[in-house]
């Protein structure tokens, strides 16, 4: 060895990488002190706040000097300190206590909560009476209207009657509880959820109430008053649910018969309507006596989903009495159909425009007055309405008979009424005809001739063979266990059927279900199989829909 | 050679080591980079460990507390923070270095303990991840967690482990605070102990010629490895200055982000799982545990271990390529590339 051979690049890399190393950790010291990225001068305001016992603690007055803007020399010298608050004081109260933020931190993004769901987001402004219900017990006070509206909203709207806002005493269980939502959400989450409430997630079954834009905003201040750590009750107050928030009474609607107060103050006119009162969500419960049975009305109201299956109508709390009452009031309006007499009334004398002031009083809430299907009340239905505009297909492969009774007799599991008590043999046929007259375009007796069905089995068909299939060809639209919810089921308009809808099913044979998957279904997104299938499989998924309508599952 | 002012650090290295040790093509100095990032996680950790809380209604305001309030506290947690990334990729990069310069020949045992080390890793920067309990490490936890009990018998047993429960909770936060600050280091000072002495037991790094020239170890070996290790060191001060550690709004454990992603080193894994659970979260992870570990024991190449890319090694050498650059571009695709629902978007 001698040292000729000594690697002379090795020093050069070492005093190199040593004098780069102490570069960095100078660098460090000198910029590395002051708190992440943002300079905020020599010290950090740091103070402690006794929140009700509970110690806050906060840096906001680092920048916020007492509460004022940041920045002085940006804001042309103003200086401008925080409002007198008084009854409160900013010494008590903090500010994060009605501000919200994250009090500990120092960037401009966390400290003023803007991230993600905004749930500490800044509260400024008009804003901070969105905090004053934290607090405070919910009845009306001084600066904090809008809240005190939002909770009115809350409790007329009929939100309580799906959603839950406190321990367990008010509310429904048919949504989310939203006893904590303001420590989650942010105001304007809130308001879209409010607004928009099939943005995310978008298979949420809340309709989208008629609310405006400052109502919307209103509830979501009553909403972002909803914390998990509220100062207006004891924990073991919340827990038990002994909390009561003030009823607020129903208005009632000057033309309601006094007989039917109930349908107000148990907020059925919140989504539905009755002569001139309409919730805009729900169906028209003027006639309905005239054409459901009491007994029909009477499990509706108990349970909504065991005669429409997937109807988004909640269980509404109510005593035996009071149901009787609003099925007794319902039937006793049931005499006049009252918007034909009411069209003869007007002058309608004409065959023509009787029609049309039908289709508008009875099919036009669901079925769009553009005959599309997308009504007024379309989204909130559990089965898309039959278009007719646009749908001639679906219309030449229909025996009119089935038309007809659809009309006369109603579609069962569905929202479709029977109009037959409601309407004469002459209108119904009247407005038939307009159907097809203004809508489908096409003659009334001009039909397609279907090529036979294939012949069933003698032998009673496999039925692991038709689960097999139904995997196969079936399950990606209407589901496992065929409740027409299969992960693709958000692709389609009209979505797929129900198979577990047991009155619908109960009243239509097994050729019609069988002709479903042979021929498809015209108008909607339901393909024909006759290729695919052998008479065995064909048969054998159709007995398959019946087991599921019969509410049998298979694993 | 004058042995009287040798003290015990000196046993690293023997006396005279082969002069190639030091050429930077040999080993690009990944392992001296791993184990500086180690000392300084070591230490930035140790400073955090002073104020950190593992309390889920704590340990995000006592992480503000640190960055904010505290001198040096911001720049001590992003230090802490790029080192344990630049740790992954380091260690990555180091263990691609062995099994393409084929070092592992002859080195069984110390192969194992590098790979054990690599998984130590992972499992205390997947751990450190959750310690600032907001909305990202809190979901990425409940994401990796997820991943685990995908892995037949042994994934949900795995997972409740970790867990301490079927959920992301409070024993997860105690239990991840003690795997990554008490645990986790206490194994890796053992097993970096015994890696770096397997070096030297095993002969010095791994080289195809013998007699060959030889130069002392001191002062040249220590520099140049002093030298690794101030430069990685200068390098990852510069990063954490530039990048500070990001931190989120507060954890919701009701409402998850779109999409919840896993910690980016697991995002490859997230990935394959979304393709297929079986291939994905199974197979192909099984695949890649066992090349990894039965490489150095089913590779019967001629060639002397410690040549780059040796051509009769050409076949172990591409599949391991095949893994990494698959790995890295999963990774990218899993990280960049997926939006709410995991759908495939482009990010720019």
């Amino acid at each position: 060895m001698n040292d000729n051979e000594e690697p002379g690049w090795v020093n050069l890399f070492f005093y190199g990488a040593g004098l780069s190393a102490a570069l960095a950790l100078i660098a460090a010291l000198l910029f590395g002190g002051s708190a992440g990225p943002l300079a905020h001068g020599p010290g950090v305001a740091d103070i402690t706040i006794n929140l009700s016992g509970i110690p806050v603690r906060e840096h906001c007055t680092t920048c916020h000097i007492q509460g004022g803007l940041p920045n002085v020399e940006a804001h042309g010298g103003r200086v401008e300190f925080h409002p007198d608050i008084a009854p409160h004081s900013v010494q008590n109260l903090g500010c994060t206590g009605c501000h919200l933020g994250e009090g500990m931190a120092l960037d401009p993004e966390i400290s003023h909560g803007l991230p993600g769901l905004e749930a500490r987001r800044i509260l400024k402004g008009k804003e901070v009476q969105a905090r004053c219900y934290a607090c405070h017990e919910l009845n009306p006070l001084p600066g904090a209207e809008r809240a005190w509206q939002g909770y009115v909203l809350f409790r007329t709207r009929a939100c309580d009657t799906c959603h839950r806002i406190s321990g367990n005493g008010i509310g429904g269980r048919f949504g989310p509880d939203l006893g904590t939502i303001g420590s989650h959400l942010g105001l304007e989450p809130l308001k879209v959820a409010i607004r928009d409430p099939k943005r995310d997630p978008p298979n949420s079954i809340m309709p989208r109430f008629p609310l405006s834009r400052g109502q919307a905003r209103d509830i979501a201040f009553f909403l972002k008053s909803r914390v998990k750590d509220p100062l207006y009750a004891t924990p073991m107050q919340i827990m038990a649910g002994i909390q009561d928030p003030p009823v607020i009474s129903m208005p009632i609607p000057e033309d309601l018969p006094s007989k039917g107060h109930l349908l107000s103050s148990r907020k059925c006119l919140a989504c539905h309507k009755f002569g001139l009162e309409d919730g805009r969500i729900g169906t028209d419960l003027s006639a309905i006596g005239a054409m459901r049975e009491r007994e029909y009305i009477s499990v509706f109201l108990t349970d909504p989903s065991k005669k429409i299956p997937g109807a988004i109508m909640p269980r509404v709390k109510m005593t035996a009495g009071e149901e009787k009452e609003i099925v007794n009031f319902l039937a006793s309006r049931a005499t006049k159909p009252s918007p034909v007499s009411g069209a003869n009334a007007s002058g309608y004398d004409q065959e023509g425009k009787e029609a049309k002031h039908l289709y508008m009083t009875l099919c036009q809430r669901c079925h769009a007055a553009s005959g599309d299907g997308r009504g007024l009340i379309q989204p909130n239905l559990a089965n898309f309405p039959r278009p007719f505009a646009g749908n001639a297909e679906f219309f030449r492969v229909t025996p009119d008979q089935r038309i007809v009774s659809s009309i006369e007799k109603g579609i069962a599991g569905t929202s479709m009424p029977p109009y037959g008590n409601l309407l004469d043999k002459n209108r119904s046929k009247m407005l038939i005809d307009l159907l097809f007259e203004a809508f489908i375009g096409i003659p009334r007796t001009e039909k397609t001739t279907m090529p036979p069905l294939p012949v069933a089995a003698e032998a009673p068909s496999d039925s692991k063979r038709a689960e097999t299939r139904y995997m196969e060809y079936c399950s990606r639209c209407h589901g496992r266990y065929g409740t027409g919810k299969g992960p693709e089921y958000l692709d389609f308009q009209p979505r797929p059927r129900n198979l577990t809808n047991e009155p619908y099913f109960a009243a239509i044979n097994d050729e019609r279900i069988a002709r479903a998957i042979a021929d498809g279904i015209p108008g909607t997104a339901m393909p024909a199989f006759r290729e695919e299938l052998s008479a065995e499989d064909l048969w054998g998924l159709a007995a398959l829909v019946r087991r599921f309508s019969a509410g049998e599952v298979y694993e | 050679m004058n042995l009287k002012g040798r003290n015990f650090l000196d046993h690293l290295h023997p006396a005279l080591v082969r002069s190639r040790t030091l050429s930077p093509m040999t080993t690009l100095g990944f392992g001296i980079a791993c184990l500086t990032c180690f000392v300084i996680l070591a230490a930035t950790g140790f400073s955090l460990f002073l104020y950190y809380i593992p309390d889920t209604s704590l340990a995000y305001e006592r992480i503000l507390h640190i960055t904010t309030t505290l001198h040096y506290g911001g720049l001590v947690r992003s230090l802490h923070f790029t080192a344990a990334n630049a740790l992954i990729i380091l260690s990555v990069l180091h263990l691609s270095r062995v099994f393409l310069t084929g070092a592992y020949k002859g080195r069984v045992l110390n192969w194992i303990y590098g790979l054990a080390l690599f998984f130590l890793i992972l499992l205390a920067a997947f751990t450190g991840y959750l310690l600032p309990w907001d909305q990202i490490s809190y979901w990425a936890a409940r994401v990796g967690a997820g991943l685990a009990e995908s892995f037949p018998l042994i994934g949900p047993e795995a997972q409740r482990m970790v867990l301490g429960g079927t959920e992301v909770g409070e024993e997860t936060l105690l239990r991840a605070f003690a795997i990554h600050a008490a645990g986790i280091p206490m194994l890796m000072v053992i097993l970096i102990s015994l890696h770096l002495w397997r070096i030297r037991r095993d002969g010095g790094l791994a080289a195809p010629e013998k007699d060959v020239d030889r130069i002392p170890a001191v002062p040249w070996l220590y520099r140049a490895e002093g030298g690794v290790a101030f430069l990685t060191f200068a390098i990852l001060i510069v990063v954490a200055l530039i990048f500070p550690a990001p931190l989120y709004e507060r954890a919701d454990p009701l409402h998850p982000p779109n999409p919840a992603k896993a910690p980016w080193y697991f995002v490859g894994l997230q990935e394959m799982l979304a393709h297929s659970v079986f291939l994905g979260g199974f197979v192909v992870p099984v695949f890649i545990l066992f090349f990894l570990f039965l490489a150095p024991l089913l590779d019967t190449s001629p060639s002397p271990g410690g040549k780059w890319l040796a051509s009769d090694r050409a076949g172990w050498n591409s599949t391991f390529l095949l893994i990494l650059i698959g790995q890295t571009v999963l990774i990218i695709i899993g990280q960049w590339f997926r939006g709410p629902n995991w759908s495939f978007r482009i990010p720019f």
